[in-house]
């Protein structure tokens, strides 16, 4: 490893990742100003209905005549709001569970973990469907039914990487030097667990938008007429007989937000690892 | 060795009972009360409070999930509010035909993970390991419903070599039937899950593939073949069983869109449609049997992990 490679560095130099966060960045773009860049309004029906590809819709017309590269446009803010609220949702409840778990071990760790396990024994979609019944739909409940299935992951490794340094020399010398519990676990042992929270947070990014898709398309994800990719496969599945191509793009835009956070997560695994070490650990999320 | 196995069936007990709580228990979070559902919103007071007693939902908190769990384990699940059928009986319905599509789309997982993952290994810079290494890419990032919808548009639409929407067909009874029925939602499934397994496999093969005892086994004269079949593979398979396990226990509760998009009769729509008309009873023992099934999984992999791997016993 040369002199002055920083995580920072070892990221920008994997050509996938810049890659995959130039896509990213592009989708942000596209979601903040959809309004400005979108050629036409998302909801207002002025075209024929399921009009193929043509000079004035270059993506074509839905079944009520709206404009699908519109609707595109304006869909990647659903896929984005569940993307970041889920990983933060995630991070935000199982990040402090697996500190605590790792950290005060016995009890603490014996319970928070058995929580675990429950909550792992529900597929991710399954337990999304319900929590959204119980809760009611909305974006942010959305978000919640989304991020809680993403909580044990990052409590699990969290708490890995936990036990990992808490017996640590330089943990200890803080322990040593008089800083409290709660003081050595958020500024001792906090920042060295980060790693492995980060990767997971863009694994968790690119598992929600998957489950939001999934949930718009069984009817359950962000109501409508604001539009969403999995909102309008559901539709272009009533219509696969009179407009192939209607069911064609909203999907390849969900596969190219997965395909950029995964090549981030990628990039991100070198520059934590520190090395072109090939340790990659999927989620397995994602079958829907 | 049976210290831990104790341990671990101790975790199991604890988790399911937890989980047979959390199940009840947010069934009652849900929004509107069952027998107003079942009656509308202009029945009498009489009427919804008869109604209520038949449900047991007149007891106590603690009353009612007691009796819940007493008639659970005699493999008594309540009558489902909407059919009246005995729970227990549409699950058993729907079990065949949900374990039938879990089956394909394990075979063809695996059929298609391991030699990807076996080559991505060995050879990840010739044009073959670099085509397999564009597969995994491609099939991480492709959702599984949307292939489903394009091997529809295609092979169903377009082509009609298949049916667009998969109906049950006993493998038994109709083996070319069952085939052509769920081969479809299978293989949307098995290309994301093969191409999770395979990057396992890959990565920890290629792990195995650098250590001392592997350079031992070719230095002594054994066969490549014979190196990668006994010494590194059957090391490197350890925590693929994992994946391959949670991955199964995935597929029997967690295939609710595919089974939308094929209109499939599995488990996953059942459970979609009971959640839909707040059908209580059958969603609460739907949830539980599909927590106690991945449970259940869960163990064996890990008594089948302890088994093959003397390490762990003493952990």
């Amino acid at each position: 490893m040369s002199a002055g490679s920083s995580p920072l560095r070892r990221f920008t130099r994997s050509r996938s990742a810049v890659v995959g966060a130039t896509g990213m960045l592009l989708l942000v773009v596209l979601a903040v100003f959809a309004p400005l860049i979108a050629p036409f309004d998302p909801t207002a029906q002025d075209g024929d209905p399921l009009l193929g590809p043509s000079g004035a819709h270059l993506l074509g017309t839905d079944q009520l005549g709206r404009d699908i590269l519109s609707r595109l446009i304006h869909g990647a803010q659903a896929s984005l709001i569940a993307a970041s609220g889920a990983a933060a949702v995630g991070a935000g409840i199982g990040v402090p569970l697996g500190l605590l778990a790792g950290y005060l071990g016995r009890w603490v760790d014996a319970i928070a973990m058995r929580l675990v396990d429950l909550l792992l024994a529900l597929p991710g979609i399954l337990l999304a469907l319900v929590m959204i019944v119980v809760l009611g739909p909305g974006r942010l409940n959305l978000v919640l039914a989304i991020g809680i299935g993403a909580v044990p992951e990052f409590a699990r490794l969290t708490r890995v990487a936990t036990l990992a340094v808490r017996d640590r020399d330089f943990v200890m010398a803080a322990r040593g030097m008089g800083a409290s519990t709660p003081d050595t676990m958020l500024r001792t042992v906090l920042p060295n667990v980060l790693g492995p929270v980060v990767i997971q947070v863009v694994v968790t990014a690119s598992m929600a938008v998957v489950v939001e898709a999934g949930l718009a398309f069984l009817g359950l994800g962000t109501p409508p007429p604001a539009p969403s990719w999995g909102g309008m496969l559901q539709e272009a599945r009533s219509y696969l007989y009179q407009s192939p191509t209607y069911g064609l793009f909203p999907g390849l835009c969900l596969v190219l937000t997965v395909f950029c956070l995964d090549r981030i997560g990628r990039g991100l695994q070198l520059a934590v690892s520190g090395g072109p070490h090939p340790a990659t650990r999927p989620s397995t999320g994602g079958a829907v | 060795m049976y210290g831990h196995l104790v341990r671990r069936l101790l975790q199991f007990v604890v988790v399911l009972l937890l989980g047979s709580v959390a199940v009840w228990g947010f069934t009652f979070a849900l929004p509107g009360d069952p027998a107003t559902v079942l009656l509308g919103a202009d029945a009498s007071a009489a009427e919804l409070a008869a109604v209520r007693a038949r449900l047991g939902l007149d007891e106590s908190i603690v009353g009612q999930y007691l009796s819940w769990i007493g008639h659970a384990v005699t493999g008594d699940l309540g009558a489902s509010y909407y059919s009246g059928q005995p729970v227990v009986s549409d699950l058993f319905d729907r079990i065949p035909a949900t374990v039938q599509l879990a089956g394909f789309a394990m075979v063809l997982t695996l059929l298609i993970a391991v030699p990807v993952g076996i080559t991505v290994a060995l050879r990840p810079y010739s044009v073959v390991g670099r085509v397999l290494q564009g597969y995994l890419t491609a099939g991480l990032a492709v959702p599984t419903f949307w292939l489903g919808l394009l091997l529809i548009i295609v092979l169903a639409v377009r082509l009609r070599w298949l049916p667009a929407s998969s109906d049950y067909v006993p493998l038994w009874e109709n083996p070319a039937g069952a085939l052509s029925a769920t081969i479809l939602p299978a293989a949307a499934i098995a290309v994301h899950t093969s191409s999770v397994t395979a990057r396992f496999l890959a990565t920890s093969l290629g792990e195995v593939m650098g250590k001392d005892y592997i350079r031992t086994a070719r230095a002594k004269g054994v066969p490549e073949r014979d190196v990668i079949r006994r010494h590194a593979l059957r090391n490197a398979s350890l925590p693929t069983v994992t994946v391959v396990g949670l991955q199964l226990g995935g597929f029997l509760g967690g295939t609710v869109v595919i089974e939308a998009v094929f209109n499939y009769p599995g488990l996953g729509r059942l459970l979609y449609t009971a959640i839909g008309e707040r059908d209580y009873a059958l969603v609460q023992g739907g949830v539980l049997f599909v927590v106690a099934t991945f449970l259940l999984l869960n163990l064996l992999v890990d008594v089948f992990y302890a088994v093959l791997d003397p390490r762990i016993r003493l952990t």
